[in-house]
């Protein structure tokens, strides 16, 4: 009798464990299925327009101008802003971050650790249009002080304002990487006479390594999707130009303008799906890139 | 805890600073309201002399078809003409409709009802930056006198009418004329777009406010927008790079200027596109290169007290 009810309740304890898992698992696979929907929402979607437009036009168009009467599909300006803003964003955002990591994780002592940590979370979590309402009143004005240059609003105003919201993602994934270094490597470090500055550059770097890489990925895939803090910040004039003190339009720009105006269907909205796809693919690589490094690269230390 | 308290204490430091930075650092001297030059002699005022300003477009409500008599929509057109109505167009900066064009578009809303679908709930209102401000006049003073609800947003005019083909708002608010290709998909969707002129708006073109040039013609405007002239010594100003401010594709002021003045041409890639008039008056209020243009509200608003004192020793 007794060992009747422990079954039963045994089976019934199994059979929750076992929904639970199967809820908990559908979550998982709802996350990937939402991914793979989105990218064949934008491919069947842009597909009529690249057969009307055709690859060529779009990536060697040097102008973006869907709604003109004879209508330019280059996607060039856009891609180059988008490149430009990033891209010096990050050279100024990872020296500073890797910085910053190497005190808080290595130099600085428990109590002003507790207060620097927090205190980049939450950096990390002020809203983008705050950046972007400081880089277009304050920022743009230094940056003309120094500068002088004709736009007001260009892209190193962009650049610098992504780079201070790449600086804490930087910091919080490269930190947990410097974390990971075991203690016993820094010990040892130390036992053959070498100082803290040696021990952080030849030892500790070298081994988290991968993960400051990669963490620097993650960093300039959140750039490349910015859009609010940008389209403030940069002036949005879609012109093709590797000029850091001109104003540029981004490809999140360019859709966050323009997809309200395209009536659904239409070779314009179609085109902005092009665009969409365009952007979702170089977010989607960086980040691949990101976790490919981390994986292979990473040592495990034991 | 007590940590996360220290850091929540600092970041509000930091950004109490920031707004503090924020407001000693931004000026507003004003911007200058540039005459448009006809012929040899004569010159208009968008402020002066709004009747002969040659950039001067009708504002637009569009609806799906004329609403029945009894309906909260009919009510709203009625309102929007009536006197009351009228007197917020000139509150707001812009001008009234003539009086043969009000009772055309009187006619219009009595002519026989072609859409009974509209009910006698709140009304659902989208489209034009540029008739934010009034449309809230009006909204305002119909709840009172009605006790109709309106909710209106602002998203540009291209979209607004994008939402009254797709059936999401009863009216579109809109600063410049239906096109044909909206026209069509508003066919497609079985929407018989009626068209009410509402009010008028000037665009003032406005520069620096110690930018010495006064005047402009139509023609240099053109070439100054396309991206032709890129100096202002090419119409006798400074020799000082021009910089192109202009409104988004999203609005009507966009697509009307470039009719009207660029003739259809493509906007130089140069200009800098912004979302509202507010923006652009800030950007050319500090940029001694910059023109733009915006509802004459907009300029009258801001205009520099000197060319306010040049405008009334006329």
């Amino acid at each position: 009798m007794d060992t009747k009810i422990y079954k039963r309740e045994n089976r019934a304890r199994r059979y929750a464990e076992g929904g639970i898992t199967g809820i908990l698992g559908a979550c998982g696979i709802l996350s990937v299925l939402i991914l793979a929907l989105v990218f064949i929402f934008l491919i069947t979607n842009s597909i009529p327009f690249f057969q009307s437009v055709g690859l060529v036009n779009f990536f060697t168009g040097t102008q973006w101008d869907p709604f003109a009467s004879e209508a330019m599909w280059g996607v060039l300006p856009l891609l180059t802003g988008t490149i430009l803003v990033s891209f010096v964003g990050a050279i100024i955002a990872i020296p500073i971050g890797l910085g910053c990591t190497i005190y808080l994780s290595e130099l600085a002592d428990s109590k002003v650790k507790k207060i620097l940590k927090p205190a980049i979370e939450i950096l990390a979590g002020v809203p983008s249009v705050i950046y972007g309402l400081f880089a277009a009143l304050v920022l743009s004005n230094w940056i003309m002080e120094i500068f002088d240059p004709s736009y007001r609003l260009n892209a190193l105003n962009g650049a610098i304002i992504l780079a201070i919201m790449m600086i804490p993602i930087q910091v919080s994934v490269s930190e947990e990487a410097m974390n990971a270094v075991p203690r016993n490597l820094r010990e040892a470090s130390y036992a053959m006479g070498a100082t803290r500055w040696e021990t952080i550059k030849s030892v500790i770097i070298p081994a988290a390594l991968p993960g400051i890489i990669a963490s620097i990925a993650l960093a300039i895939g959140r750039a490349v999707g910015e859009t609010m803090a940008v389209l403030m910040a940069t002036g949005n004039a879609s012109q093709f130009s590797f000029d850091i003190l001109t104003s540029v339009r981004t490809m999140t720009a360019a859709l966050a303008i323009d997809v309200p105006e395209a009536a659904i269907g239409s070779l314009q909205y179609q085109g902005l799906f092009a665009v969409g796809l365009l952007l979702f693919i170089i977010t989607f690589v960086i980040n691949l890139i990101a976790d490919m490094v981390l994986s292979k690269y990473q040592e495990t230390y034991k | 805890m007590g940590n996360k308290l220290i850091a929540g204490g600092f970041v509000v430091l930091v950004v109490l600073s920031t707004v503090l930075a924020m407001f000693t650092s931004m000026s507003f001297p004003g911007v200058g309201v540039l005459n448009i030059q006809d012929g040899d002699e004569l010159s208009y005022s968008p402020l002066e002399n709004p009747e002969e300003y040659p950039i001067t477009r009708p504002l637009y409500i569009y609806t799906d078809g004329v609403p029945a008599e009894n309906s909260s929509l009919y009510q709203w057109l009625e309102y929007i003409y009536s006197d009351d109505g009228q007197l917020y167009v000139k509150n707001a900066g812009f001008y009234p409709v003539g009086s043969e064009v009000k009772d055309k578009m009187k006619a219009q809303l009595n002519s026989g009802t072609t859409n009974d679908k509209y009910g006698n709930g709140e009304i659902t209102q989208s489209g034009s930056t540029t008739l934010g401000d009034l449309s809230t006049l009006w909204a305002n003073d119909f709840q009172k006198k009605y006790n109709i609800h309106v909710v209106l947003n602002t998203p540009g005019s291209g979209t607004g009418i994008t939402n009254l083909i797709n059936g999401f708002v009863d009216a579109a608010q809109s600063s410049r004329e239906i096109k044909d290709v909206e026209l069509e998909s508003a066919k497609n969707n079985n929407v018989n777009v009626t068209e009410w002129v509402v009010a008028y708006d000037a665009l003032a073109i406005i520069v620096h406010k110690d930018n010495p040039i006064k005047n402009l013609t139509v023609e240099d405007l053109k070439n100054i927008y396309t991206g032709t002239y890129t100096n202002w010594s090419e119409v006798g100003g400074y020799d000082h790079p021009i910089v192109l401010y202009g409104r988004d594709s999203a609005s009507g002021s966009y697509d009307y200027f470039k009719e009207a003045v660029l003739d259809g041409e493509s906007y130089s890639i140069k200009m800098q596109q912004f979302s509202s008039n507010s923006l652009i008056v800030a950007e050319v209020e500090n940029n001694l290169g910059g023109i733009g243009y915006v509802g004459v509200g907009y300029a009258e608003e801001s205009l520099a007290d000197e060319w306010a004192e040049e405008q009334n020793g006329h």
